[in-house]
């Protein structure tokens, strides 16, 4: 017998559902391993009162780490740790044993139950080698945030920061914020309203503007970064405890030459009677791309201010959401045209053009115009953004984030959030609780105080390392480099625990936690019915 | 006073909660149902051996974290009644069986009303047939079926379907029902629904009855998917009746671009997608707490701050200021929680 204090909870769930079979045998079976001090039905770990019973179970049985035979990993760690917590335990020390996707979703009856005891074997062989990280710790947090960004977005989510009581200093490239000509706005007050935050955030006293400032590098770890800012009057350095990126895409309407669309009160003495509105937004792939807000905002004002001119709009589908809708009804009452088409039009003329397109609801059409406008979308700043920050980027050349809808703003690094818009749709509103979200995720994280570091994070083992660089240009986030010892180097706080240099590295340099390579092995041989 | 009241435990209340939580804020969740997840909470998984991000798990989770969390009341199967004190000070009465028939007074510096929105009644647009016709169902309907189940089968055969209709925007963009707005979640809905339906019954054929497809990222192409599968239509076409077809099944009559005909198709089974309305409490709710409601009844918001509502220290996130998807409703209970929290912050 060996001395070890395992404890084996198996959560046991309704009968209604899929795969449910009797949990008692797997339960004795669970029971009868070696070290095993006690195995465990609880009746659905996630309730309250299954977290309740788990952590008397823990606490009554002198176990000093724990099987979970549950569901995914991957959604339900967070609970596991802190039952782990409550009952007094290291927060890592289990393991889970998904008995649920990984054998009673997806196998008849009979092998179901078979291939949950090869499951919870190998859990109870892994947890078996189970030790302490070697780092996790808790960090103070520096209570103060930079915030990177040319304008509204930048602002708003500074307001937001400082009015919570956390210092903020506002990171502008330029000689000040740039006008807020990218966003839609639906009325006047809406766009007063977005100028006086502008304003007041650049009075507010927990506030400091960099303006003509970039930053070169970011430095750290979450909660304690340093940026190195670069300005006119030459580099400095910036503590903070988190960073939001506002980058700002410019947006706006052009003319087929590339010049701003004249205001629509304009187009009269202008000239311009006729005027077509082209696709604009990311093409989707399977043909012409969409109808703007933006276009049909312009469509409105100017058909609102000319009687009698003649606009048409153009694209696929027409993109208005919510209360965009009755902006649309305005612009149909007043007799602005939509054509939804599949392929994209062909404009042929150097003004007065003719655009060519067919809309499938009466067929083929030329029409003149004196002005073809297209809406057009540039961001300038996300490969800047990525090198200095160390985040990749993704196939469409935007920062990527981490399962960003589970959780909105975050970044592959800790502590750095962004502020996300959609192209072609920078609606005043949506732009507000974009940055009004990442700046509640920067405040999470800095006003508890203190934060945890480490945890299932890849190290390197220097003895062993031939600085072949493979892991250097395989990690997708950046973490691993050359260090100054010149062997390779793994940052805790930018390592996510994938795996990909483990697997890689010819020298076995790399281990990462939980997954030894003597952890795997002892899986393997679980898997196989070997015993140890 | 660093407390805060949620009003609605639906994925926006449970959100601000626990972002307050984070924040080292307490709150107190009063929702009016048994159990915590709102409306979202009511929907089920649509992956399959991938996720397809319908993100209907996110409830289910923050319900359980917050069940899970000391700095989190909730009180269930209760509303409010009344609200009194002021601004930083508030007292709010709540009231209902789940205090067995007493009362409570809570008190909040600051509220956050995330009370939701509700399906629009599909009976309501008698022409579409739902109650009538069999095997018209809502999306809704469909959903629980799909949760309760895991199949997808026509109510009145009990067998897997060979031909599905979604009929887009059933109570939305509709000035007849009082809602000339877009409700924003129902195009990506269908959509998963769809794939949903496609892996568990492969060879069943697909037809979307829409008016624009208005889906944004750039992951979830209904077209580029549609044109890579066999057997899925899209239709660009606001249909005008649903009727039984002669051998019972619903039959779907609509035009389509490109012919002025009238065109008559019976399917196995037709989904609703249903748009979404103002709760049924939400009038007199923003009667007790003093705030003002849009046109369309859902509370009015401040031009300049999406999450202020008209009133001093009482917050909005979520559907209950106008149609919303999940992961929408989910950042604004975060963004009302920081509004609520500087709102205190000043209030000291």
């Amino acid at each position: 017998m060996s001395e070890d204090r395992i404890a084996v909870l198996i959560c046991s769930w309704g009968a209604g559902e899929p795969g449910a079979f009797d949990l008692e045998p797997l339960r004795s079976f669970a029971a009868s391993m070696d070290g095993v001090l006690t195995a465990q039905l609880i009746e659905r770990m996630c309730s309250e009162k299954g977290q309740k019973d788990a952590v008397k179970g823990l606490r009554e049985s002198g176990a000093d780490r724990f099987v979970v035979a549950a569901c995914s990993p991957k959604t339900k760690s967070w609970l596991h740790r802190s039952i782990a917590t409550a009952a007094g335990l290291h927060p890592l020390a289990f393991e889970v044993a998904n008995i649920r996707e990984g054998a009673a979703y997806v196998h008849a009856r009979d092998l179901g139950p078979r291939k949950s005891e090869v499951i919870i074997r190998m859990a109870v062989e892994k947890v078996r080698l189970w030790s302490e990280p070697p780092f996790e710790e808790e960090m103070p947090a520096c209570r103060s945030v930079a915030v990177v960004g040319e304008g509204l977005t930048a602002a708003l989510a500074a307001r937001d920061l400082a009015a919570q009581g956390l210092e903020t200093d506002i990171i502008v490239p330029g000689p000040g914020f740039a006008s807020p000509s990218s966003y839609i706005f639906i009325n006047r007050a809406q766009r007063e309203s977005a100028l006086k935050v502008m304003r007041e955030v650049a009075l507010h006293p927990l506030v400091r503007t960099h303006l003509h400032t970039k930053v070169r590098s970011c430095e750290g770890r979450p909660g304690d970064f340093e940026l190195i800012l670069e300005a006119e009057e030459g580099p400095r350095a910036l503590e903070c405890g988190a960073v939001v990126l506002a980058p700002e895409p410019c947006n706006e309407l052009r003319g087929l030459d590339g010049s701003l669309a004249p205001e629509a009160e304009d187009l009269i003495s202008l000239g311009m009677r006729r005027i077509v509105i082209l696709p604009g937004g990311p093409s989707s792939g399977t043909g012409c791309s969409c109808m703007t807000p933006r276009g049909l905002l312009y469509a409105l004002e100017a058909a609102s201010m000319t009687p009698g001119i003649e606009i048409r709009l153009l694209g696929r589908e027409l993109r208005a959401l919510g209360s965009m809708e009755e902006v649309q009804h305005g612009a149909q009452r007043r007799g602005v045209r939509f054509h939804r088409i599949e392929a994209e039009p062909s404009v042929r003329g150097q003004g007065p053009y003719t655009v060519e397109f067919h809309d499938p609801l009466v067929g083929a059409c030329s029409v003149p115009a004196d002005l073809v406008l297209v809406d057009s979308v540039t961001v300038p700043r996300a490969g800047e953004l990525a090198s200095v920050f160390r985040l990749p980027l993704d196939e469409k050349g935007e920062l990527m984030s981490i399962e960003s809808r589970l959780r909105p703003g975050e970044t592959v690094r800790r502590g750095i959030y962004v502020c996300r818009y959609r192209v072609g749709n920078m609606i005043y509103e949506d732009v507000a609780l974009e940055a009004g979200a990442a700046a509640s995720r920067a405040s999470e994280l800095l006003l508890r105080g203190a934060m945890e570091i480490g945890g299932t994070v890849a190290e390197v083992e220097a003895e062993k390392c031939s600085v072949c660089l493979g892991c250097v240009r395989l990690c997708p986030y950046s973490a691993a480099r050359i260090g100054e010892a010149g062997k390779a180097v793994i940052d805790v706080e930018l390592c996510q625990g994938c795996g990909s240099c483990v697997s890689l590295c010819p020298s076995k340099a790399i281990d990462i936690y939980q997954y030894g390579e003597a952890q795997i092995i002892a899986q393997e041989r679980a898997a196989l019915g070997r015993s140890r | 006073m660093k407390r805060v009241a949620v009003i609605g435990g639906g994925i926006a209340g449970l959100t601000a909660s626990l972002s307050l939580r984070e924040r080292g804020v307490t709150s107190v969740i009063i929702e009016r149902g048994m159990s915590l997840g709102g409306l979202c909470g009511e929907l089920g998984c649509k992956g399959d051996r991938t996720c397809v991000r319908c993100d209907a798990c996110l409830a289910r989770e923050k319900a359980t974290e917050v069940s899970s969390c000391p700095e989190i009341e909730s009180i269930k199967e209760a509303e409010v009644v009344s609200l009194t004190g002021a601004p930083g000070d508030f007292r709010v009465t709540v009231e209902g069986p789940g205090l067995n028939g007493g009362r409570r007074t809570v008190r909040a510096g600051a509220v956050i009303c995330a009370t939701g929105a509700e399906p629009f009644d599909a009976g309501l647009d008698r022409r579409l047939g739902h109650g009538e016709v069999q095997d018209v169902l809502t999306s809704m309907e469909l959903e629980r079926g799909m949760m309760s189940t895991g199949a997808i089968n026509v109510p009145s055969t009990g067998t897997p379907p060979r031909s599905v209709a979604f009929i887009q925007c059933v109570g939305s963009r509709d000035e007849r029902f009082h809602a000339p707005y877009c409700s924003g979640y129902c195009c990506k809905s269908s959509f998963k629904q769809a794939q949903a339906i496609r892996a568990k019954v492969p060879t069943c054929s697909l037809a979307f009855l829409f008016m624009d497809w208005r889906l944004y990222d750039p992951k979830e192409n209904v077209r580029l998917w549609a044109s890579g599968q066999e057997g899925v239509e899209m239709v660009r076409s606001r249909p005008s009746e649903v009727i039984v077809a002669e051998d019972g099944r619903p039959e779907v009559r609509f035009s389509s671009e490109g012919d002025a005909d009238v065109r008559s198709r019976a399917f196995d089974l037709v989904v609703l997608a249903l748009g979404l309305r103002p709760s049924s409490g939400a009038a007199q709710l923003a009667r007790i707490l003093g705030i003002e409601t849009d046109g369309c009844g859902f509370m009015r918001s401040l031009t300049e701050d999406p999450c202020s509502s008209t009133r001093a220290g009482i917050f909005l996130a979520g559907s209950c200021r106008g149609p919303k998807d999940i992961l929408e409703s989910a950042k604004e209970g975060a963004t009302a929680a920081s509004r609520a929290l500087a709102f205190l912050e000043v209030g000291e």
